[in-house]
């Protein structure tokens, strides 16, 4: 028996041709979701009177491309389109409560604070609202608020955005276990038409699981984003550092390359530059660290800045120590986030500045959070300080929390670490 | 790589672009020109200062850090051909080669004074004496994010009768981008065109503004019914209902809307023309205010969802409603037939006294006509919904709506109209002298039909929306 109803696969994939058909000419055969989304909003403020609604929509779309390209461009886009959303109707709603959003994106963490405040006042039970806050909270070093902002937030609408925040927050406060709890809950509450946005949480639970040490569930997570959504750029460098703390350097560096090919950030550039080092090709590593301080120059010329990952290239690398410090100081002056904190301290020591070091470092450390990095920073700061007792327990801590955390400076830990307890033995002998 | 808010918005430094593009895009663009058997491609790579770079660092093979003249003379090489390896171009549906006839290399200055690459390559292709579909393809730097352009235009003697692409590009070859933030960058790398021999006039609009150019890719023509621009005059109205009822039509004769089932129903139930109209006017009416829900629903949650994953769901919905009542319609039937067996002198009286009766002998009659029918029309038909959103959009609302209605009507007088070929078909059938026990069970088989139909709709949007493995 044949029935005409039966032949559904073939209308389906009209339905698709068809629905495509409204987004301008050839977006359709590599279309990614942002880019449909710019698409339809174009459409709507392309016709005879364009709303201010149709430019919030295209002010979000903006948004999602920049996320999903990597390309800061986009967010200069989403400003212009909110701005033209508020030129028409200076109260209207949807464009306010974007504000902050785009203002985050632009780094104007201040501008956002102020701005996600006037959306929450006309609108207090939007859970929107409650993200842009905790964001803005969190990066200016304000974390009690960001806690309140991100619990409302949970309550209002519980789901990937607010997953996200609550686990991020959980961490910092180190609680990695529940942080990585949290993000499970992130990952099955991602939406399955939004393949970027489950990407991006199975990458943040990837980072959640590296940071406890846990280098199969990490690639697990990684290996996922990338079946969500094929050449992640997060993804590929999260997988790659997994595969350079394994010790399986020619797929880490084939995995960065890819990485840096989509969106040459300069920490993704730099984790290349150590992966070759490690494999003994001080050539290419040369080359990589060369092109992060290019980007630098660009950034420089163009007058902004990659700030604190560029920072922490340069003290990584003991590369331009006064520029580092430079450029984590002008970070520390709109931003108060530990890791903020943690780049200024990292930059001070590596330029000899090490009261100023040892405070920041305090700072970094001020919620408990039990990441490596930040103890690695701390135990070295402390060492030169000559407190070995602290420094040998914060070093111990690091290797503890992640033995693999960083290809460069894992085992410059582990030497320290050795060191100390070289001298404590000897002292201890020296006594008796 | 640290965990962060990043995520949300905070992944990326905030650079103000000094390429216009941002400082790390890779822009690309090519320039299609059909000509009298040949094809040729004006092929442009404009590299941001970064990737510029890292072109540059590459090709620095001494470590001067500038580009010597035979370093340069390597580059234009080998960059080419390297470049045309990945410029797919079918005519017809043979893969040919394009092949690199020129090429330069500039590096003009960006932000700050640092270089960025312009490489541009002329490339051409042999055509056919008459070509007809052609189909180019740009794979070079996927994923990197850039300007895409891709136009087209022919030469003396030529036209294209249809194109995906515009004629005019919106950027100058790369050497000029709109100031406007608005605009957002085009993301096209491909282009189909048919080609046509006579003067040129081009189909495709001069600025790919329009936003509802993609769907003449479709031959959609109902799009084309509300995206004109021009005031609506009372003959345009007048033909635009009639292409709208017409292209109804067609699409009902086209596959889907149950005529299967619409004709097993109507064979089964003993049905005649009454039920046959009844049924066409549900069907109107129901896809009518579908497309209406769906239409609207999509535009306000189009921030959300995505369109076409609804329709398997809804899809699912209306295969559900079928087997509902094909499996109802079996067991009355079934019922009726073992009870006309078995009491055929009781049976007789009752007819008797009824006079002469071709209603349905089933239980539901007239209501599960109606569910049939809403069952027919549940699915909106995508252009159709195409049409109610471009009408939405160009704030042509009223009009959309009533082109809908037409187009629902001429969908529906077509059900209509095989309906009743059903009927009479089946009255001429009913005079064939055949097996009595055959007749008694054809009403059953019919309704098994109609169940068995909408368990394959349903597994067949089942599979599309993902539950059920890979489907078809």
């Amino acid at each position: 028996m044949r029935s005409s109803r039966t032949r559904r696969p073939g209308r389906a994939l009209a339905a698709l041709l068809a629905l495509a058909g409204l987004l301008p000419a050839g977006a359709l055969a590599d279309a990614s979701p942002a880019d449909r989304e710019v698409a339809t909003a174009e459409q709507r403020v392309g016709g005879a009177s364009p709303s201010s609604d149709g430019y919030v929509a295209l002010a979000s779309a903006f948004m999602r491309k920049a996320r999903e390209s990597g390309d800061p461009g986009y967010y200069g886009r989403a400003q212009a389109a909110v701005a033209r959303a508020l030129l028409l109707d200076p109260d209207h709603y949807e464009a306010l409560r974007v504000v902050p959003w785009v203002r985050l994106g632009l780094h104007d963490f201040r501008g956002a604070l102020a701005a996600a405040e006037r959306a929450r006042v006309v609108e207090p039970d939007d859970w929107w609202n409650y993200g842009t806050l905790t964001d803005a909270y969190a990066e200016l070093g304000d974390y009690p608020h960001a806690v309140e902002a991100a619990q409302r937030m949970v309550d209002l609408r519980p789901g990937l955005p607010s997953y996200t925040r609550a686990a991020y927050l959980r961490a910092l406060y180190g609680d990695r276990a529940g942080a990585i709890a949290i993000a499970k809950l992130a990952v099955e509450a991602a939406s399955p038409r939004d393949p970027e946005g489950r990407a991006w949480a199975l990458v943040h639970l990837g980072h959640e699981h590296f940071a406890a040490g846990d280098l199969v569930a990490a690639a697990r997570a990684y290996a996922r984003a990338l079946d969500v959504f094929p050449d992640y750029y997060l993804a590929l460098g999260g997988l790659g550092r997994v595969r350079a703390a394994e010790g399986r350097l020619r797929e880490a560096i084939d995995l960065y390359r890819r990485a840096v090919a989509h969106v040459p950030a300069p920490d993704l550039i730099a984790a290349l530059g150590d992966v070759y080092e490690a494999a003994g090709d001080a050539d290419q590593a040369e080359r990589q660290y060369a092109l992060v301080e290019y980007v630098g120059k660009v950034a420089e010329a163009v007058g902004t800045t990659y700030g604190r990952q560029l920072a922490l290239f340069y003290a990584d690398h003991d590369r331009h120590p006064e520029e580092a410090l430079r450029l984590a100081r002008l970070e520390a002056a709109g931003r108060g986030d530990i890791y903020t904190d943690d780049t200024l301290a990292w930059a001070c020591y590596k330029s000899g500045r090490l009261a100023e070091a040892a405070r920041a470092a305090h700072r970094a450390l001020r919620l408990g959070t039990e990441d490596a990095m930040l103890h690695y920073h701390a135990g070295a700061i402390a060492a030169a300080l000559g407190h070995e007792r602290i420094a040998a327990r914060h070093l111990r801590r690091a290797l503890g929390l992640n033995p693999h955390f960083d290809l460069r400076q894992a085992p410059r830990a582990r030497a320290a670490l050795a060191a100390l307890e070289r001298a404590a033995l000897a002292a201890r002998d020296g006594v008796r | 790589m640290r965990p962060g808010l990043a995520a949300l918005a905070l992944a990326l430094p905030a650079v103000a672009a000094a390429h216009p593009l941002g400082n790390f895009t890779v822009n690309r663009y090519a320039a299609l020109r059909v000509e009298a058997r040949m094809l040729s491609v004006r092929y442009v790579v404009d590299m941001a200062e970064i990737p510029a770079y890292q072109e540059i660092a590459a090709l620095d093979r001494n470590r001067n850090g500038a580009l010597d003249p035979d370093e340069r003379d390597a580059y234009l090489g080998r960059a080419p051909g390297e470049l045309a390896r990945k410029l797919a171009l079918t005519v017809d549906g043979t893969a040919v080669t394009l092949a690199p006839r020129a090429q330069s290399l500039e590096l003009p200055a960006g932000a700050g004074g640092l270089p960025t690459l312009r490489l541009e390559v002329f490339l051409t292709a042999p055509l056919p004496e008459h070509p007809g579909a052609l189909e180019f393809r740009d794979r070079n730097f996927a994923g990197r994010a850039g300007w895409r352009e891709v136009v087209a235009e022919a030469g003396e003697g030529l036209a294209l009768a249809h194109s995906s692409v515009p004629r005019v590009d919106r950027s100058q070859a790369l050497r000029a981008y709109p100031a406007d933030l608005l605009q957002s960058p085009p993301q096209v790398s491909e282009a189909r065109l048919r080609i046509t021999s006579g003067s040129a006039a081009p189909l495709a609009p001069a600025t790919p503004a329009g936003a509802l150019v993609g769907a003449k890719r479709f031959g959609d023509r109902m799009t084309e019914l509300v995206s004109t621009s021009e005031p609506l005059g009372l003959g345009l109205v007048l033909t635009s209902l009639l292409v709208a009822a017409l292209l109804g039509a067609l699409h009902a004769l086209g596959p889907g809307h149950g005529k299967t089932i619409v004709g097993a129903y109507l064979i089964g139930a003993r049905g005649t023309a009454r039920h046959a109209l009844f049924l066409g006017l549900v069907v109107t009416a129901t896809h009518t205010l579908g497309v209406y829900l769906l239409g609207f629903a999509t535009w306000g949650a189009s921030a959300y969802v995505v369109p076409e994953r609804l329709f398997p769901w809804i899809s699912v919905l209306s295969g559900l409603l079928v087997v509902g009542i094909g499996a109802s319609l079996v067991r009355s039937r079934l019922e009726a037939a073992l009870g006309e067996h078995a009491g055929r002198h009781h049976h007789h009286d009752h007819d008797h006294g009824n006079g002469h009766s071709h209603l349905p002998p089933d239980a539901l009659g007239w209501r599960s006509l109606f569910a049939l029918g809403v069952s027919g029309g549940l699915l909106p038909c995508p252009s159709a919904l195409v049409v109610m959103l471009a009408a939405i959009s160009l704030g042509r609302i009223g009009f959309g709506l009533v082109l809908i209605v037409a187009f629902s009507a001429g969908l529906a007088g077509v059900l209509g109209a095989i309906g009743l070929v059903f009927v009479y078909a089946r009255s001429w059938f009913a005079r064939l002298p055949v097996d009595g026990r055959f007749a008694r069970y054809l009403p059953v088989a019919s309704a098994l039909v109609i169940s068995v139909a909408g368990l394959l709709i349903v597994a067949n949007a089942l599979s599309q929306t993902g539950l059920l493995g890979a489907g078809t």
